[in-house]
C-alpha cells in the first residue's frame, strides 16, 4: 500500500508513462536531490510522519517504501 | 508610528555571467541550471566593491525620494558577505553619501532586508527619526567556493535600498528562528592564533540543500500564511508578493501551495541568481520603477536564510 503510494507521488513529478519498481534507481528516473526533498515533504504530509535522513540510504523507490513502512508502523 | 517608503533603489555590477560561462570552472552546462535553478545569468563583481554597490543602491533611493543625505536620521545597512566585518557598511555608506546621522549594521542574512524594516519601524515608533536609509548589499562572489558546482551556480551579486520616512505602512510582520549552525554556514577566516586548537574550516559558504530546501517551503508558507491570517486577509486581497529568489524551484513550490497567480509574484532569480538579503529590495524597486505600485497597494514580502530565520511582512504602499 505504502509502495502503491509512492509510486503515485513519484508519477505525479515524473508522468504517468514512467516505469517505477521496487529496484528503480531515482538517479535513473532523473530525480535529482531538490526532488527528494519534495516527494519527502509530500509524504510526510500524507503519511503523518516526519522523515530524519540522516544514514538512510534512499537509492531505489523501494528505498523509500522501507522507510515510510518503517515511521508509520511507528508511529 | 511607523514608516512609508519614500523611495527604491537598486545597483548590480556590470558584469554578466552566463550559465555557460560557469561550465569553464565547473562541471555544468546551462540547460542543467535553467531546469534545475531558474537561473539563466547572473551579475558579478570584477572591480566593484560590496560598499560600491550599496553606495550605487542607496543614492538611487535617495535621488528617487527627494531626500537629501544630510536628512537622514539613521543608516542601516546589511551584508552577509561585505568587504570587511568591520567598519560597519553603513558606516562606509554614510561617509561616502556626506550624511552626518548614526550608522550600523544589522547581521540577519537573507531575511535581512525584511529585519532592516523591522528595526527602522522601531526607530520610527520610538519617535526619535523621520528619515532613514536602509540598504542590503552582498557580494556573494567573494564567500561562494568557485570549485564546488553545487553552490557557485546559485548566487549572484547586487544591492538593494530604500529611504523610509514617516507614516502607517508596515502593517504586520512576522519572525521566526530556529537556532542552527549547521544547515546554512559561512565560517569566518581562521586567523593564525597559536593558541587555538579548533580545527580550521573553509570561509566558504556550506548549505545542506536539501534540509535548505525543506526549511525554506516550510517557512514560506507558514509565514505568509500567519502573518495573512493575522491581519484578515487572504492571498486574493494582495497585490505583490515578493519572495526572497533564492532558488526558482523553492518559489514554484510556495507558489503553487498557497495558490498564487504568477502574476503577482516578483520575479529576478533567472537575470541575477540569489543574491541574498538584497534580493528582497532589488525586486521591490524593479516593481517600483516598473510603474507596477499603487498607491494603497498591499504587499507581501517573505524571506528566509541562514539562522535558520525567515521573516514576512505586509506593506501598504
Amino acid at each position: 500500500m505504502v509502495f502503491e503510494k509512492i509510486v503515485a507521488v513519484l508519477k505525479e513529478k515524473l508522468g504517468d508513462d514512467v516505469a517505477i519498481e521496487r529496484e528503480t534507481l531515482l538517479r535513473d528516473l532523473g530525480v535529482d536531490s531538490l526532488d527528494v526533498a519534495e516527494i519527502l515533504m509530500t509524504l510526510e504530509d500524507e503519511f503523518g510522519i516526519q522523515i530524519d535522513t540522516d544514514g538512510v540510504k534512499l537509492d531505489t523507490a523501494g528505498d523509500f517504501a522501507d522507510l515510510v513502512e518503517g515511521l508509520v508502523k511507528k508511529a | 508610528m511607523n514608516f512609508r517608503f519614500l523611495g527604491t533603489g537598486r545597483c548590480l555590477p556590470q558584469r554578466v555571467v552566463p550559465n555557460d560561462e560557469l561550465a569553464q570552472y565547473v562541471d555544468t552546462n546551462d540547460e542543467w541550471i535553467r531546469r534545475r535553478v531558474g537561473i539563466s545569468e547572473r551579475r558579478v563583481c570584477t572591480t566593484e566593491t560590496t560598499a560600491d554597490l550599496a553606495i550605487g543602491a542607496a543614492k538611487n533611493a535617495l535621488e528617487q525620494s527627494g531626500v537629501r543625505a544630510e536628512e537622514l536620521d539613521w543608516i542601516i545597512a546589511a551584508t552577509t558577505a561585505g568587504d570587511c566585518a568591520t567598519p560597519a557598511l553603513a558606516c562606509v555608506v554614510q561617509a561616502a553619501l556626506g550624511a552626518h546621522c548614526p550608522a550600523f549594521d544589522i547581521n540577519a542574512a537573507c531575511p535581512a532586508f525584511i529585519m532592516l524594516l523591522e528595526t527602522a519601524a522601531a526607530f520610527f515608533a520610538r519617535g526619535n527619526a523621520r528619515r532613514i536609509l536602509v540598504v542590503s548589499a552582498e557580494r556573494m562572489s567573494r564567500v561562494i567556493d568557485w570549485r564546488d558546482r553545487s553552490t557557485c551556480v546559485l548566487f549572484g551579486d547586487g544591492a538593494g535600498a530604500a529611504v523610509l520616512g514617516e507614516g502607517n505602512g508596515y502593517l504586520r510582520s512576522v519572525v521566526h528562528v530556529s537556532g542552527n549552525d549547521t544547515i546554512l554556514r559561512l565560517p569566518h577566516s581562521h586567523g593564525n592564533s597559536p593558541f587555538y586548537t579548533v580545527p580550521p574550516e573553509e570561509p566558504y559558504l556550506h548549505m545542506n540543500g536539501q534540509e535548505t530546501f525543506k526549511f525554506a517551503v516550510t517557512s514560506i508558507c507558514r509565514d505568509v500564511r500567519e502573518l495573512l491570517d493575522g491581519a484578515g486577509l487572504t492571498a486574493d486581497g494582495i497585490q505583490h508578493f515578493v519572495f526572497h529568489q533564492a532558488n526558482a524551484r523553492i518559489l514554484e513550490y510556495a507558489r503553487e501551495k498557497l495558490r498564487l497567480p504568477r502574476e503577482k509574484c516578483a520575479d529576478g532569480i533567472e537575470r541575477y541568481g540569489n543574491t541574498s538579503s538584497a534580493s528582497v529590495p532589488i525586486a521591490l524597486d524593479e516593481l517600483n520603477r516598473a510603474g507596477a505600485l499603487s498607491p494603497g497597494d498591499l504587499i507581501v514580502l517573505s524571506a528566509f536564510g541562514a539562522g535558520l530565520s525567515s521573516a514576512a511582512a505586509l506593506i501598504q504602499w
